[in-house]
């Protein structure tokens, strides 16, 4: 503090014969003189403390030296002048409102740790919340919002929330891999739903023995979820249990039997009957066979090719025989 | 033991110990002594210091002191001559 800036300074003229000796009792009074220019041989211009303007009364009355106070600087005198101009006033109490306003209200949102949603996301369920930018920092439970923000996202296990000056910190943590327990309820091995001849293999987890060519029969188990893990000899060690996941391509044979009738009774809730063309028969039964087909492809059977025969019967016309395509066992 | 000798002797600096003056010239417009034993005359030519073996006579033009207090006088301005007078 002895050679602040904050310090207020004075800019004196002082006057009289012993100037000189003035200088040198102040100096010796431990009192710092700056900047002395000398106006004439009696006058002399120099800048000193104001604190030290109190040590000088007995030098001055010493050395027969006259004081005049030219110019006040400094941050004290600055200060008072600023007080007493009243725009400054409401000035500073618009500026103190602004404060006040700044730290009751909540101005930012951090979200950290957050990969699988977005901070839109996060911020979108905070406005739900009445908790968006600007908001009154009272309203803002951060108990409560945390147990929001881990019902409302299920992949969340931790979440902290805090206010610090003015902004509203959230910090998340999400599940990074699948827990012990939800790998035990959806660990089941894949089982063939019927006979076929594997086509092709893509296998992501598990463990299997079929290869392409191999016949697998219904009930077959086509993917184990126990992985066997082997030391560097080959021998097994021990199991691990996964999620299975694979892809397996297999030929299946699709039976077909559709049986039309020659009469329909009962049409419309009548006791009449009709009886029907052989070709009428014959485009109905195609007309089943072709949404047959369309069924089968849309359960993600590709059709290869079909061995169909249509034969006449006593009471109508039957086709049988059997539809040969592929499809994925694994679903 | 002399005081000179003893300050020699441990490497101390001179002007902290024995209270000699020490005088700094920055190129030939800043000249700060420090240690000095006041101010004889001022003006704006020429400026007369006593220190205790010597009176610094400091010859030039436009010279003003900038700072002066109990131990230190600095002087701004264009410095001629330096020179030294025995008490």
């Amino acid at each position: 503090m002895k050679n602040s800036i904050l310090r207020s300074r004075l800019i004196i003229i002082l006057k009289g014969d012993n100037l000189k000796r003035f200088l040198n009792v102040c100096a010796s009074n431990n009192i710092s003189i700056f900047n002395i220019q000398m106006n004439d041989k009696k006058t002399i211009e120099a800048t000193i403390y104001l604190d030290d303007l109190w040590k000088m009364p007995k030098i001055l009355r010493k050395t027969k030296t006259k004081i005049r106070i030219n110019q006040r600087k400094g941050f004290g005198f600055f200060f008072k002048r600023f007080i007493n101009n009243k725009s400054c006033v409401f000035l500073c109490f618009l500026l103190a409102l602004l404060i006040i306003n700044y730290k009751i209200r909540i101005w930012d949102i951090y979200i950290k740790g957050s990969f699988k949603y977005s901070n839109s996301e996060i911020i979108e369920l905070l406005d739900n919340n009445n908790i968006s930018i600007s908001c009154l920092k009272k309203n803002v439970d951060t108990n409560k919002l945390e147990t929001v923000i881990k019902n409302n996202f299920d992949d969340i296990v931790w979440c902290d929330c805090y206010i610090n000056n003015s902004s509203l910190f959230i910090n998340i943590r999400e599940a990074e891999y699948n827990s012990p327990k939800s790998v035990k309820e959806k660990s089941k091995p894949i089982i063939a739903n019927k006979n076929s001849i594997v086509k092709s293999i893509i296998l992501r987890s598990g463990y299997t023995d079929i290869k392409a060519g191999d016949v697998v029969c219904a009930n077959d188990v086509l993917v184990d979820n126990y992985v066997p893990i082997e030391d560097d000899y080959g021998e097994i060690t021990g199991y691990i249990k996964v999620i299975p996941d694979a892809d397996i391509i297999g030929y299946v044979n699709y039976e077909v039997d559709i049986f039309q009738n020659k009469t329909i009774d009962n049409i419309n809730n009548s006791n009449k009957s009709i009886t029907l063309s052989d070709n009428k028969i014959k485009q109905i039964i195609n007309d089943k066979l072709k949404a047959y087909e369309m069924k089968l492809k849309k359960n993600g059977v590709s059709i290869l090719y079909k061995n169909v025969i249509m034969y006449k019967e006593k009471n109508g016309f039957r086709l049988s025989g059997q539809i040969y395509g592929y499809e994925n066992l694994c679903n | 033991m002399n005081k000179n000798l003893f300050v020699q002797k441990l490497d101390l600096p001179k002007e902290i110990v024995s209270g000699c003056t020490l005088i700094s010239l920055f190129n030939n417009d800043e000249l700060l002594i420090e240690n000095h034993k006041g101010l004889i005359d001022y003006n704006n030519s020429q400026i007369i210091i006593i220190t205790d073996n010597n009176r610094i006579v400091v010859s030039g033009q436009a010279l003003n002191i900038k700072e002066f207090s109990k131990d230190d006088i600095l002087i701004k301005g264009q410095i001629i001559k330096l020179s030294f007078e025995d008490v």
